[in-house]
């Protein structure tokens, strides 16, 4: 019904200054909750990509049995791992570790820690550890120190050490012997997790390897790098194809905590926009029940020449539904501005942290939305339009 | 079935026993005490008393606008009473046209497509829409406004419109609330000319309420009411 389409999109020019206002305040409401969406977006962005290039990388392979028991007899070929990761397509680089259980000792105090042996060349191509020490704090397995650690500047100051201090590590050989070795700091990381900081120091593959007494060509870990975030799953499929034996775990079940993460991003935010909507419904309906009060004898004398109440009802829902679209049209085009600035520059919150990161997340937070997001603001909104029609209407036909 | 009077004209409007009452605090009033009439096709008729005769009411009841409390209203035959509210809503569309004394027209739209409005309702063409917008515009020597809203409008061309609109969808009736209530001596002999060259044209059946004198001087029929009951009914050939 064209004509109702008509009617309805110019009653609501009919007063400008009203429209305008309501137009505003969704456009304001909308470019709110999309920015904190956005936000929140970048907040659990920052989270998931600190964790996979600090801590996991994208996938991890493992012996089936080390997964549950970290014993160093439980390795896996590194031959057929190779195969296998050159076979996939969507893999881009991998490392290949070494790990165990280890207690580091100085003369004060000692720490128990995951050890892990690393190629430092494989390495910096799955993890992003290298880039966190600083020229001051040494290097990641640069310098010419004998048998030199990496320890987090945590695990540093928990164990009284500097760089070049002497460090002895007891492990155990996969025979079950303790095995007693002295190493020397040689760089201190630091990440924004302290709970990662806390439990994992990195030697080099070579220097760890004798200790384990295991055989040549094999490893505890693999961790792998995939082209991007979405190649995860299928690479991960095909791999567990390739290698039935050994477990394959992506980044988010590596770490269970990141599944619950993503979890509740995706519940905030519905909940969210749900929440912050519902309040800008009461709003919207405010405004069109003044706009409809005063046409009652318009409505009266249209209603009086037989036009229906289903046309009445048509004609308020879109001309609700049409300035709620207009405003949110808005107030989107307005967070997808704010966001773009924002997403190069970064907002700094270190300030809610007093300055000590250690959350698991970067402090500089780059905000982000995406198609879906919008689709759902959009369908939120639609929603809350139809809902805030319903008391004008019931208004006007009573 | 409608009733036939003679060969060329037939009942279209029929009333039996209508009363209307209204409380006022404890007292009732009655708006029309036991109306009868009849109204066919091609009258001119208008219905005239002091105020608070009751005109209103019997043109709202008349028109499907207000429920009787007692006695009856055939439009057509059909005792509109008992249509449940969706179908008098229909019937009042496709049957019945009303021109108010004020607010008739739509004020977002413009003039042709006020007139077409009606039409647009009933789910009629757009060629066969144009066609009668454009004959209706003519015959209320309002083409060159066609385009214009009704701000831009004096009230003697509002309700000209008002009546092209009521007129478009070739209703059984027009029923006139005190159309030139609100117009100047020069706008209200426009608008009655208007009406009675359609009436003699079209042959569109007219009642009307007014207690102007110069309607009731060109009405071919006056009906008087007075405490809600038809004292005279006369019939003028004019």
């Amino acid at each position: 019904m064209k004509i109702i389409y008509k009617m309805a999109c110019r009653n609501i020019f009919r007063r400008k200054s009203r429209s305008s206002l309501l137009i505003i305040i969704i456009a304001t409401g909308v470019f709110a909750a999309s920015f904190v969406v956005a936000f929140i977006n970048g907040w659990a962005n920052s989270c998931f990509v600190e964790h996979i290039d600090m801590q996991t990388s994208y996938l991890q392979i493992h012996a089936n049995a080390f997964s549950d028991t970290n014993d160093v007899s439980e390795f896996m070929d590194k031959q057929t791992i190779k195969e296998a990761l050159d076979a996939v397509s969507e893999v881009s680089c991998a490392s290949y570790r070494l790990k165990t259980n280890a207690l580091l000792s100085t003369a004060q105090t000692s720490v128990g820690l995951t050890l892990i042996g690393v190629d430092r060349d494989e390495e910096i191509k799955v993890s992003s550890i290298y880039s966190t020490i600083d020229s001051c704090h040494g290097t990641f397995f640069e310098s010419d120190i004998a048998r030199p650690i990496v320890i987090s500047q945590r695990s540093a100051d928990r164990l009284n050490v500097a760089l070049k201090s002497r460090i002895i590590i007891s492990m155990q050989s996969s025979s079950g012997e303790i095995q007693k070795v002295q190493f020397r700091v040689g760089g201190l990381f630091q990440t924004n997790s302290k709970r990662f900081d806390n439990v994992t120091a990195f030697v080099q593959n070579t220097d760890l390897m004798p200790y384990l007494d295991i055989p040549d060509g094999v490893v505890h870990e693999v961790a792998v790098a995939v082209n991007n975030l979405q190649e995860c799953n299928k690479a991960k499929q095909k791999l567990s194809r390739l290698l039935p034996e050994h477990d394959v775990k992506k980044w988010d079940e590596v770490y269970p905590l990141m599944q619950l993460l993503g979890a509740w991003q995706k519940i905030a935010n519905f909940l969210f926009l749900a929440l912050f909507f519902t309040a800008l419904a009461f709003s919207i309906a405010n405004f069109m029940l003044m706009s409809v009060l005063e046409r009652k004898g318009e409505f009266s004398m249209l209603k009086k020449v037989g036009m229906g109440g289903n046309h009445i009802t048509l004609m308020i829902v879109i001309e609700t539904l049409f300035v709620t679209l207009i405003g949110t049209m808005i107030g989107l085009i307005l967070c997808l501005i704010v966001v773009l600035i924002s997403s190069k520059s970064g907002i700094d919150i270190q300030f809610i942290f007093n300055n000590q990161a250690g959350y698991g997340f970067g402090t500089i937070i780059y905000p982000m939305i995406n198609k879906r997001d919008f689709v759902h603001i959009f369908a939120l909104v639609s929603i809350i339009s139809m809902m805030a029609s319903i008391s004008p209407v019931k208004k006007v036909l009573k | 079935m409608n009733e036939v009077i003679n060969n060329n004209r037939s009942i279209i409007v029929r009333t039996e026993n209508l009363c209307k009452l209204f409380l006022n605090g404890k007292s009732e009033i009655k708006a029309t005490d036991h109306v009868n009439l009849s109204i066919t096709s091609g009258e001119f008729t208008a219905v005239v008393g002091p105020s608070g005769s009751g005109k209103t009411t019997l043109l709202n009841l008349i028109g499907g606008l207000a429920t009787p409390s007692s006695g009856r209203v055939f439009v057509k035959g059909k005792d509109i009473n008992q249509l449940k509210e969706k179908e008098l809503v229909k019937f009042r569309l496709h049957n019945i046209g009303f021109v108010f004394q004020f607010l008739n027209l739509i004020p977002v739209l413009t003039v042709e497509e006020n007139i077409s409005f009606i039409m647009e309702l009933q789910g009629t063409n757009k060629e066969q829409r144009n066609r009668r917008t454009a004959e209706l515009l003519e015959l209320i020597g309002m083409k060159d406004r066609a385009r214009s809203r009704p701000y831009a409008l004096s009230g003697g061309q509002k309700q000209r419109v008002a009546v092209a609109r009521a007129l478009a969808s070739k209703p059984l009736f027009i029923l006139a609330d005190e159309p030139t209530a609100n117009l100047d001596t020069e706008a209200a002999e426009t608008l009655l000319n208007t009406m009675l060259l359609l009436n003699e044209k079209e042959k569109v059946t007219f009642l009307f309420s007014t207690h102007d004198p110069r309607v009731m001087n060109k009405a071919r029929r006056l009906i008087t009411l007075e405490d809600g009951r038809i004292t005279k009914d006369e019939t003028y050939v004019r």
